[in-house]
């Protein structure tokens, strides 16, 4: 089978499992595939992806297949402890605290103490993200999400350690310093968006 | 991780057990909610990573300064959001000749923009979330790319009539 009539194939698919799914519930995805819409249609991409390149390119499937297996087995373990840390902050954290500091009435400090605590999750947005979600289901704002999410990882010590392997402790101060930046400037332009459209 | 998430559990119980097993009941229904999004999010990353390679995008680098910082940033941020796996195809970037303030930014935003993330980050937050960070990070990332940009350029002419 050639690559056109496979990538054919395999949009219809798409197209055909998206409206088979979507279409009967309108909207209202089983549980097991969480309640987001993009979710679903991630899932059925990536079930499609995989059957396309199994027909036209078996060894990167196979290869995307095994290292994606590897990876879920060595980060399975701190995912599931992710989770629990995400849900324990939930329970355990005064609302009111976080509220002060990372709430929507704190404003643009918000997005300072988000890069703050951005920057020292782990790099992996697997084991970041469920902790930054449970922070933001305790209580902290739009913004002080998008602090920690623009600060999340870079200043993590396997960002750092990688830094120091492949350049040196001049370039890993450098990128520090200007992905920091970067961050709190991404966080300014999102309070200012934010304002402006009242969100 | 795995220590932390123990001690917190274990002082939480001995403190407060209603809270510690209120906080085990609502992780343990997001790892219901999530196992199977995060499980299909790796499998997509890992595709995603292997079809991005150093020699499928490097022909996409002008060789205008500015141009350069514009590609570099844009490379950085599809780059595998693990800097195991994207640090080596940063350092054969460096090693191709991308001059100093296009590697920066490629570094700046391998590290926050992260594109790939974007399947970790709607399986968690939503396409809203996901979306306006990826935009904000990378128009900041760039911003303070050009910026860096210009200092270089300055502190060479200084140099220079030094």
């Amino acid at each position: 089978m050639n690559r056109r009539t496979s990538g054919v194939l395999c949009v219809g698919a798409i197209l055909v499992g998206s409206w088979m799914v979507l279409g009967p519930l309108k909207g209202k995805i089983p549980s097991l595939l969480g309640d987001n819409p993009s979710v679903h249609v991630m899932i059925i991409s990536t079930i499609f992806l995989y059957l396309y390149f199994s027909l036209t390119k078996p060894e990167v499937a196979k290869k995307s297949a095994r290292d994606s297996l590897g990876a879920l087995r060595k980060l399975a373990i701190y995912i599931v402890a992710a989770i629990f840390i995400a849900g324990a902050v939930i329970n355990l954290l005064p609302s009111k605290t976080i509220a002060a500091y990372l709430g929507e009435q704190a404003g643009l400090m918000a997005v300072f103490v988000g890069v703050g605590i951005g920057c020292i999750l782990p790099a992996c947005p697997f084991i970041a993200y469920p902790i930054i979600m449970g922070v933001y289901a305790a209580g902290a704002g739009l913004l002080g999400v998008m602090g920690m999410l623009f600060g999340s990882g870079t200043a993590f010590a396997c960002v750092l350690s990688c830094d120091l392997t492949y350049f040196n402790s001049k370039i890993m101060g450098l990128r520090l310093l200007l992905s920091t930046l970067a961050a709190l400037v991404a966080g300014f332009l999102a309070y200012l968006t934010m304002t402006a459209v009242g969100w | 991780m795995l220590i932390a998430a123990i001690c917190i559990y274990l002082g939480t119980l001995v403190v407060s057990p209603d809270t510690a097993k209120s906080s085990v009941v609502t992780s343990l229904k997001e790892i219901q909610k999530l196992a199977i999004p995060i499980v299909v999010a790796m499998f997509l990353g890992g595709l995603v990573k292997n079809l991005i390679t150093r020699e499928s995008v490097s022909k996409l680098f002008g060789t205008s300064e500015p141009r350069e910082v514009l590609t570099a940033g844009a490379v950085g941020s599809i780059l595998p959001p693990c800097p195991y796996t994207a640090y080596p195809m940063i350092k054969g970037f460096k090693d191709a000749g991308i001059r100093f303030p296009a590697f920066m930014t490629m570094l700046v935003t391998s590290t926050m923009v992260e594109v790939p993330q974007i399947f970790a980050g709607i399986t968690i937050f939503g396409i809203a979330i996901e979306g306006t960070r990826i935009l904000f990070a990378f128009l900041a990332s760039l911003i303070i790319g050009y910026l860096f940009l210009v200092y270089v350029r300055r502190r060479k002419l200084s140099t220079s009539h030094a």
